[in-house]
């Protein structure tokens, strides 16, 4: 299909208008970061000089090398707990016919239906009567067994979408569904499998219901509930907070970039046929 | 190697039966095509011989082995997929080597036998090759190598050749055969191209709805079909039919369809008072006056199909009976044109109109 001048001009003006949409409130949240520590500020402002303290002092305040250590050993569980359970479970689901099959992946789907602010509350009481409250394993259960729905479901529907005649070869070769799985399938899988990574990483990663409720010692405090030690009885420190924001939102961006490729190819996985 | 048989095997998927009851026996080191319209059965019933479907009754033995209970690993087959399914993440040495190294063969062996079956088919400069970097014709090659590599006691082709365009379809025809004279290696081929089932197979099963309608050699299938069903899916241009009623003259038999009349040598006493009389293009020529043709019949050109060497014309005859009259080289007639013709005598087969089947001359 060809597309004339004035189409590819009014193309181009709409997406740019969404970019821009898109961009105003990240570049608002940059330039507040570098006004002074504490400078008062209202909607877009832009700084008399470049300067970059106001990230040291955010840093140093927010405790954000703790924070991040925390945010990252609680995400990088998730994930691979989330990834080598949620490939064989959607292997299963995607491949094999056995009986209930349905029934249980309705099941398994009620991890992403349900809410999850109704079950924070007898999840809490739950942990704090086994002691996991206040612990990196109290993030990573609830997180990793939430994780697994979307996972499952994602992964399903990858293995649906491969032709099956490559198992059957598989198996006809002599493999085992084991071995089809990980040495035929997993690897043309990759991008489907580095999208839910990323999925899951970023979900994770930004938690901050969970972590404000399961969590009070600040060893184990992970980096989005950073951004509150720049709110105090006396109003917020925006761009302490913007500097904070910028922390939190690094590894999601680093990962995303780093992954970008897969990822598109990822979602468009199960539209196009390969 | 090994024969393989079919003994009264059933499969139904829910309320559908798409295999019913079939028996076949396949002679070690024979070439049988399965050969049937979409939907007949044919590819599941390869499926249920590779172990990839489960049957619903009935049993399968590969050699002296009850077989369908066992998983693909333990039935020693091969199978080759209409869409080739290679592993596209592995390179082609890979790929050939994937049953072997699944078996555990030693590394020096599975070297070994996958440069020799390389060799064999001429892919010892791709072995580096992905497949999305292989043409459709070296893909085919790769997924015939994957079977060829294993030496396994029986070889299984599901429509193998049905992506190949039309002169690579016959190159790798002949490349089958040859390797499977070569091996000896008992195989199965699916196919729905009937040109395909007569150029390759020993014996050809056609099959249709699920039950297996004729088994025999190419020759016995296309000259003494079991049944009105195999007589028209058998030959190209299809064989036709008419109907016509029986008349019995001082031992002598005429068969009429209105304004045509064909003399029918044979025993009177088995033939129904009507049948069905199926008539080649290949016997039905134009009329020449020669005394082995029975006619002349004349009737409409209703459609014209030229072929080069040959020129196929369909004739539209008064009672809605329709006959293929072949020429060699091309015809000079015009659609709509008025034609004579006559059929070849002691060509014209006769079936039972109750229940399709052949009467045997």
């Amino acid at each position: 299909m060809t597309t004339g001048a004035l189409e590819r001009t009014v193309t181009y003006l709409v997406l740019g208008c969404f970019a821009v949409l898109a961009l105003i409130p990240l570049v608002g949240v940059l330039l507040a970061a570098m006004h002074p520590s504490g400078a008062l500020l209202s909607g877009f402002s832009l700084p008399s000089s470049l300067s970059f303290d106001t990230f040291r002092v955010a840093w140093n305040e927010g405790q954000f090398s703790s924070l991040m250590t925390s945010s990252m050993i609680v995400a990088v569980v998730v994930v691979a707990m989330t990834t080598v359970l949620s490939i064989p479970a959607g292997f299963a689901f995607g491949t094999m016919r056995f009986p209930g099959a349905d029934l249980l992946f309705y099941v398994m789907l009620t991890g992403i239906v349900v809410p999850f602010e109704a079950l924070i509350v007898p999840l809490y009481y739950a942990f704090r009567d086994h002691g996991l409250t206040d612990s990196y394993w109290g993030l990573i259960w609830p997180q990793t067994a939430l994780s697994i729905s979307f996972g499952t479901f994602w992964m399903r529907a990858f293995f649906r979408s491969v032709p099956t005649e490559l198992a059957d070869a598989a198996r006809v070769d002599g493999a085992s569904s084991w071995r089809i799985l990980w040495r035929v399938l997993v690897p043309i899988g990759r991008p489907a499998i580095l999208t839910m990574v990323l999925l899951v990483f970023m979900w994770t990663w930004n938690e901050f219901l969970l972590a404000l409720v399961m969590i009070s010692d600040q060893a184990h405090r992970t980096a989005p509930l950073g951004l509150s030690a720049f709110q105090s009885r006396y109003g917020v420190d925006i761009p302490g907070v913007s500097a904070a924001a910028v922390y939190v939102a690094a590894p999601v961006v680093v990962l995303y970039v780093l992954l970008q490729r897969q990822f598109l190819r990822g979602m468009l996985a199960g539209s196009l046929k390969g | 190697m090994a024969g393989v048989s079919f003994d009264h095997v059933t499969k139904r998927f829910g309320p559908v039966t798409a295999v019913d009851d079939l028996t076949l026996d396949i002679g070690s080191g024979e070439f049988v095509v399965l050969v049937g319209p979409s939907g007949c059965g044919k590819t599941t019933a390869l499926r249920m011989l590779a172990g990839l479907e489960p049957v619903t009754g009935g049993r399968i033995r590969i050699g002296e082995r009850d077989v369908e209970r066992l998983p693909p690993r333990q039935r020693d087959v091969a199978m080759v997929f209409q869409d080739y399914a290679l592993y596209p993440q592995m390179s082609v040495y890979r790929n050939l080597a994937f049953g072997l190294q699944t078996r555990k063969v030693p590394r020096e062996e599975v070297r070994r036998l996958v440069s020799q079956a390389a060799q064999r088919l001429g892919l010892d400069t791709l072995l580096d090759r992905k497949p999305r970097q292989l043409s459709g014709g070296q893909r085919q090659r790769v997924a015939l190598g994957r079977a060829l590599v294993r030496h396994p006691q029986v070889f299984l082709m599901d429509e193998p050749l049905s992506n190949l365009d039309a002169k690579l379809r016959v190159e790798m025809r002949a490349e089958i055969k040859a390797l499977q004279l070569e091996t000896g290696v008992t195989t199965v081929f699916v196919t729905h191209d009937q040109v395909e089932a007569m150029t390759m197979g020993d014996r050809i099963a056609v099959m249709q709805a699920g039950v297996l309608e004729q088994l025999g050699s190419p020759h016995d299938v296309y000259n003494r079909p079991a049944n009105v069903f195999v007589a028209g899916f058998i030959g190209s241009p299809a064989m036709t039919f008419g109907r016509f009623a029986v008349i019995r003259d001082n031992g002598r038999m005429h068969l009429r369809a209105g304004a045509i009349t064909l003399e029918h040598h044979g025993s009177v006493d088995r033939i129904p008072d009507d049948v069905i009389a199926g008539v080649r293009p290949e016997h039905v020529r134009p009329w020449s006056g020669e005394g082995d043709l029975l006619g002349p019949f004349s009737g409409r050109v209703e459609s014209i199909e030229a072929l080069g060497r040959e020129t196929f014309v369909g004739v539209q005859v008064a009672d809605g009976l329709e006959y293929v009259v072949r020429f060699d080289g091309p015809s000079s007639h015009r659609i709509g044109e008025p034609l004579e013709f006559g059929i070849e005598r002691g060509t014209v087969l006769l079936f039972d109109p109750a229940s399709d089947a052949a009467i045997e001359p």
